[in-house]
């Protein structure tokens, strides 16, 4: 079972080999857990070396500014190395904040 | 609804041996169905009151009639009015060595000379109500804390009690399964059993009961209904008290102060004035946000409140130092805040800065 207050984050695709990989956020991006988010998910840019990368925030229940921070960052390395950045699956609360911020338009959001 | 009077307490008063009165000349009346939630501040004698009621404790002076019979008269059989009225405790106290069924079955078989069948049929029907059924053989070291207070109900049920007095039935429980017993006691209040709780949980006392005990001041300050008692309270007491639980105050007072601390408490605060999902996470959003940009040294502090007859939100963070509105800078936080609000304010009074904001439900 997953906390609402805590978050897990699995990786899906990276140890094939493959060239898409999916991120799946579960639980809450606040204050307390965007400094592991951040560190894991500039892991797996890291480890990649082209294609694409999904987030895939459908089990995401909460994100604050904190955690908008961490995925604007995860865009700017990624157009750095050439990588697609993708944000699948909102859920309209969280949706809602990435449209307050103008953030929607700055990624691709499907 | 029915009106006929159950209790008639008189010029109550209840002075301990050490010389402390915590109650005096209390007098008020019960009507059978009324479910009366009593509030207050701890140690206002909620406690005393309702085992006073059921003679748990004596009085100093004055009478509790049930049904016209005096308790205090000697010639009273006090065990056989006492079946006449259930108890469940924060404490819960279940015959650990006996199955759930014999658990509330004991009482009927022994005190009320029941058949054993006729027992485990009443048993089976509670087990039902307070949604047990399948854990009727089970004992009760098995069960979760909120399944052995259930279980507690149920058997000071089956006694077929004309009352119930309930003192804090979940202060002892996590939110979550003092949820199950809060459907416990919304289920028996709406089946019209006639109820005493002490509760310290506001949307409980607010959604199920027909009246509301205020204690303060050695008594019942305030008996209103709880739209008067929690929109609009008559005397200044209440309005005090029903202002500091609508609230939540937690202090940014250092660079270490603790995040997790605050929103924990605050979840909890949103839990139990019964704020649903979505509302939750959107306060819980700007409480984050605001914590995030204000200064966090001595005499910052936030104050989230709910305003009892429009519903809205507020929250409102001081913070000391020159004259200067936060919310007029340019970042992700502000950005949020100014598009959620409704409304806005920034004052600057005798070396503080006070900023208030008003939101809806949505
Ligand atoms: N047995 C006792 N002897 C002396 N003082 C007591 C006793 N029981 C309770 N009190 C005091 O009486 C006051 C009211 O207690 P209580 O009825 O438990 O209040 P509440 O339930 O509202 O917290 C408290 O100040 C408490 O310390
Ligand atoms: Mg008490």
């Amino acid at each position: 079972m997953t906390s609402t207050n805590g978050l897990e984050i699995t990786v899906d695709g990276l140890e094939g080999g493959d060239s898409a990989v999916t991120v799946m956020l579960v639980g809450s991006l606040d204050t307390t857990t965007v400094e592991e988010a951040q560190k894991m998910l500039l892991e797996v840019l890291e480890k990649l070396e082209i294609g694409d990368i999904t987030v895939d925030f459908s089990e995401l229940t909460y994100i604050s500014s904190a955690g908008l921070r961490v995925m604007l960052l995860l865009n700017k390395e990624a157009t750095d190395k050439n990588i697609k950045l993708k944000l699948r699956d909102m859920r309209q609360s969280v949706r809602e904040v990435f449209d307050m911020v103008g953030f929607t338009a700055l990624f691709t959001v499907e | 609804m029915n009106t006929q009077e159950l209790i008639r307490i008189e010029h109550l008063n209840k002075t301990y041996e050490n010389g402390f009165t915590v109650l005096e000349d209390v007098t008020v009346n019960i009507n059978r169905g009324d479910v009366i939630s009593v509030i207050g501040a701890s140690g206002t004698g909620k406690t005393t009151f309702i085992r006073l009621i059921n003679r748990l404790d004596e009085p100093s002076r004055g009478s509790v009639i049930l049904d016209g019979v005096d308790l205090s008269d000697p010639n009273v059989n006090i065990d056989t009015m006492r079946m006449r009225i259930g108890m469940v405790f924060q404490s819960i106290n279940l015959f650990e060595q006996m199955s759930v069924t014999d658990n509330i079955t004991i009482g009927q078989t022994e005190l009320l000379k029941r058949s054993k069948e006729e027992a485990v049929n009443k048993a089976k029907e509670l087990l039902k109500t307070v949604g047990l059924v399948n854990e009727a053989d089970s004992f009760p070291e098995e069960l979760s804390d909120g399944q052995r207070q259930r279980i507690a109900i149920a058997r000071a049920l089956a006694m077929d009690p004309e009352i119930m007095l309930l003192d804090e039935p979940t202060s002892a429980l996590d939110p979550m399964t003092a949820g199950e017993v809060v459907a416990v006691l919304r289920n028996l209040a709406n089946l019209g059993t006639t109820m005493v709780v002490v509760t310290h949980n506001m949307s409980l006392a607010k959604s199920i009961s027909n009246r509301i005990f205020y204690m303060d001041e050695k008594g019942i300050y305030e008996d209103d209904t709880p739209k008067v008692i929690f929109e609009n309270p008559q005397k200044p007491r209440t309005k005090e008290f029903i202002f500091r639980v609508t609230s939540f105050n937690f202090a940014l007072d250092n660079e270490h102060y603790d995040y997790i601390d605050l929103r924990n408490k605050y979840l909890n605060f949103a839990s139990s004035h019964g704020i649903d999902e979505k509302n939750t996470d959107f306060c819980r959003l700007l409480i984050e946000e605001l914590a995030t940009i204000l200064p966090k040294k001595s005499g910052t502090e936030i104050t989230f409140s709910l305003a009892q007859k429009t519903g809205e939100f507020e929250l409102i963070a001081v913070y000391s130092g020159v004259d200067y509105d936060i919310l007029s800078e340019d970042n992700l936080s502000v950005t949020i805040i100014r598009n959620s609000v409704e409304g806005y304010a920034h004052k600057y009074v005798d070396g503080a800065n006070r900023l208030a904001l008003k939101w809806g439900r949505r």
